[in-house]
């Protein structure tokens, strides 16, 4: 036992000030823009960056093991350019994490995340992606009943969101219950 | 009159002081010191300078965000019906706190008084003190308080802060879902997920005062799960007293840990955490103290397909406190609780749980003062109900109530009922009526001195204070009333006004001849006051918060009572106000500049001055990954205690830190 530890770290501190600090004047910073998207956009985005870490995908979705898993935006370029900026440049699990901006009639394939921005479009893609292991993520009232697994909405201003487990297990993905856990609302799967 | 070697904090050498000073061992006041930040942040999918912010947070943050503020995080704005602060990550890592009793001090709700290097008085709504006994303190569920004087050793308590997710404090009881000792509040800190800590993270942080590093490692898996290990140290230096005398206070302290979380299957989830710690802490005249300890927490929770939640969790807890020439005490506790929510009726959601703690305390005494029996078993059973009832959409009144045991006085009651009125979508109004209890510890009912009885009369030993046979529990009524709401779209505020009626409190009581003093319920008290907090988001870079809190604290002994502990630090010694003003601004994009200031009015009894402290943090993100922070605390001021007794009471120094935060 020693009666005075810390005493015998003041020259050592001393130098571990004076390191850190000149590790702090080593480099330069990088000068930033200012962002003129509106928070609640840059919230989904968000959310949609976040959301993979949550998901289990089937083997099929993926055509390799290193395939990108592809992020599709539709009707929000804010959305797109945003979630673009969060992804770049990291992976998750093996495969690089990429955002494609569609334009409506563009092929739904290969996507493992769509977004789709307001309700116009959204029983259409959701017809057609019924059986695919896609995450589909959307903003519209209802849209849980026509075949979205994440459905944002606002209450009392802020963005929360709803899960539907069934539309996730006819598409074959895997949501964490820590997901569920934060999700306002779940609807129930059929699965035990 | 001999010494009264109460303190489990500090050994007393005194030959004799009188009963009226024991307090003599506080006499080291308070010397604040730290100062702390990082980019804690850590999301898995890591972040870009637009969405940096954003990307930190943990989906509940994400989803607390209030869209039409002009930017930023806003408070919390939870239905509870209570006087409840969110501590987030983000406030932490703008603080200038380095340890965990110093990141309460962004809680406005709290009294925090730094006692000297390594004691702190923590308390909401008065009686504080180092002995104080009626918070509950929770680390992930984990009761960190000593059944010896049912507080906590805060010399003995860490968290990696860059992995903390919030700390919950709530001021008030919460007594039925928390259990007793929930008396003035409960403080619940929350670690992040596993899944939330990803990568390494090395923290070094070095200061006049102190030194505090920190390593930690995230990752996956094979079964689709997360990890996440840690290891850390810190030390504090010695204090100085007001006398100029050199305290031997300073400490050091290592700890490491995991948490891993993982899910079976969906809507089941695993967490196993673990921490072991050792530290050793200075203490005059004597070796250092060792303190020692590990845990293993483990969680399941079940989302149901009825959308009905079952939560399970069982820890185990070890603690070793080696103090030379007071006692060592080895205390083992295991517990295991299980909660179940569900909606009974669309307009009715039903909680109800159970609990089982079962603790082994092993002491081996010294010669001042005993815990008789030196080993003891003791065991606390539970069971709670919570109803909480929409009686309108926008009109719920929550109904509940908890059954404890314990060893000394069996079954205790703490029920409590709730209404909260959502005025408008932004503005709640509520309001509360709970009684809780704080049910005797140790130090109540076993604590003998000097361990070697003065005399034996008639085949009857013979103490200074002999324990206290009689000890009930003390007894609170507490009624509240508040309002949390969004009074701007840039300003959130929250007002509470509280009444608690204390009954039944402790008191030591004289027997024949002035000795064999007992420990009794002679004497009642109450506190009262207004607690209010708000933020404003003044510009999209900067955000103001503030604090205030004024309360009257009074204690009143029964027509009986010779009671002679009023003097000792066994009685609270509280502020009638203090308050607390924070700005923090984004000077650029990789810059943030934080400054806080707080008043702490004066302690009556014993007497401490009134003081301001500033604390200031400068944060420069120097690249996405590296972040160095130049932290000052207790700016303008070379130094002022915050507790104890003068002259001897500890000053808190002026005091730098500088810290680096590597992600990799």
């Amino acid at each position: 036992m020693n009666r005075t530890p810390p005493r015998r770290f003041a020259l050592l501190r001393r130098l571990r000030i004076a390191c850190l600090l000149l590790a702090a004047c080593a480099a330069g910073a990088p000068a930033l823009g200012e962002e003129a998207i509106p928070l609640e956009k840059r919230i989904k985005a968000a959310y949609l960056a976040k959301l993979p870490g949550y998901v289990t995908w089937p083997e099929s979705a993926f055509a390799k093991p290193d395939a990108p898993l592809v992020f599709g935006v539709l009707g929000d370029e804010q959305v797109a350019a945003e979630l673009a900026q969060a992804v770049a440049g990291h992976d998750l699990d093996g495969h690089p994490l990429a955002v494609r901006r569609l334009r409506e009639g563009e092929s739904l394939a290969n996507l493992q995340v769509l977004f789709v921005a307001g309700r116009a479009r959204l029983g259409e893609v959701a017809r057609a992606t019924e059986k695919q292991p896609l995450l589909l993520v959307t903003e519209s009232e209802g849209a849980l009943e026509r075949g979205s697994v994440v459905n944002f909405t606002l209450v009392s201003e802020h963005v929360k969101f709803d899960i539907a487990l069934d539309s996730a297990e006819k598409r074959g993905l895997k949501l964490s219950s820590r997901l569920l856990g934060v999700a306002r609302s779940v609807r129930p799967g059929g699965a035990p | 009159m001999k010494s009264v070697g109460l303190n489990p904090h500090r050994s007393n050498r005194r030959a004799a002081p009188r009963i009226g000073k024991p307090a003599a061992w506080l006499s080291l006041a308070a010397l604040l010191g730290s100062a702390a930040l990082g980019p804690g942040a850590h999301a898995q999918i890591p972040k870009d300078p637009q969405t940096r912010d954003l990307a930190a947070l943990s989906l509940e943050e994400l989803s607390n965000i209030k869209v039409t503020s002009v930017s930023g995080v806003e408070e919390p704005l939870s239905d509870a019906a209570a006087s409840i602060f969110v501590i987030t990550n983000e406030d932490i890592r703008r603080s200038a706190a380095t340890t965990l009793p110093e990141a309460l001090r962004l809680a406005p709700n709290l009294q925090v008084a730094r006692v000297d290097a390594r004691n702190y008085a923590i308390t909401a709504r008065g009686s504080n003190g180092v002995f104080e006994n009626k918070m509950l303190v929770l680390i992930d569920g984990r009761t960190v308080y000593s059944p010896l004087f049912s507080g906590v050793f805060w010399d003995a308590q860490d968290v990696m802060l860059e992995d903390i997710d919030r700390i919950e404090v709530i001021s008030g009881p919460g007594g039925t879902l928390w259990g007793s000792n929930a008396v003035n509040g409960v403080i619940n800190v929350i670690t992040r997920s596993s899944k939330d800590t990803q990568g390494g993270l090395l923290v070094a942080g070095a200061g006049n005062r102190e030194n505090g590093d920190a390593l930690r490692y995230g990752g996956k898996l094979d079964n689709g799960g997360s990890y996440r290990v840690y290891g850390k140290y810190a030390d504090y230096e010695n204090t100085t007293g007001a006398n100029g005398v050199r305290m031997e206070d300073g400490w050091r302290r290592s700890q490491a840990g995991f948490r891993t979380d993982w899910e079976a299957s969906a809507g089941s989830a695993f967490t196993l955490q673990g921490d072991a710690y050792r530290g050793d802490l200075h203490q005059a005249g004597t070796q250092a103290i060792i303190i020692g300890g590990a845990n293993i927490n483990g969680s399941w929770n079940k989302l149901l397909d009825n959308g009905s939640r079952f939560r399970l969790q069982a820890y185990w807890d070890h603690t070793d406190r080696n103090q030379p020439g007071a006692y060592i005490d080895h205390l083992d506790t295991a517990n295991i609780e299980l909660q179940h929510s569900f909606k009974l009726t669309p307009g009715q959601e039903i909680v109800w749980g159970a609990g089982y703690r079962y603790s082994w305390d092993r002491v081996q005494n010294g010669t001042a003062f005993s815990f008789l029996p030196a080993s003891l078993n003791m065991h606390w059973g539970n069971v709670f109900a919570q109803d909480e009832i929409a009686l309108r959409d926008n009109l719920h009144l929550t109904v509940g109530a908890k059954v404890e045991t314990n060893i000394y006085t069996g079954a205790e009651l703490l029920p409590s009922v709730r209404l909260a009125w959502k005025v408008a979508p932004q503005h709640l109004l509520w309001s509360a009526i709970s009684r809780v209890v704080r049910a005797p510890s140790r130090i109540d009912r076993d604590f003998y001195s000097p361990s070697k009885p003065l005399s034996v009369v008639g085949g009857v030993p013979q103490y200074l204070i002999a324990g206290g046979p009689s000890f009930a529990s003390e007894v609170a009524k507490v009624y509240e009333i508040g309002y949390r709401g969004q009074v701007l779209p840039s300003v959130s505020f929250s007002s509470t006004a509280f009444y608690q009626d204390y009954d039944h409190v402790r008191t030591l009581e004289p027997g024949p001849g002035g000795i064999n003093l007992t420990f009794q319920n002679k004497a009642s008290g109450s506190s009262s006051g207004l607690e209010n907090w708000g933020t404003w988001q003044v510009l999209k870079s900067w955000r103001l918060s503030a604090g205030y809190v004024w309360q009257h604290v009074r204690t009143k002994l029964d027509p009986d009572s010779h009671d002679v502990s009023t003097a000792s630090a066994l009685a609270g010694d509280d502020p009638a106000s203090y308050w607390s003003l924070r700005s923090s601004v984004d000077i650029a994009r990789n810059q943030e500049l934080d400054v806080s200031l707080r008043h702490v009015g004066a302690l009556p009894a014993p007497v401490v001055p009134a003081y301001y402290a500033v604390d200031l943090r400068y944060a420069w993100r120097v690249t996405p990954k590296a972040t160095v922070a130049l932290i000052g605390q207790n700016l303008f001021d070379k130094s002022h205690p915050e507790f104890g007794t003068a002259p001897g009471y500890s000053q808190l120094d002026r005091s730098f830190f500088v810290k680096l935060n590597l992600r990799f």
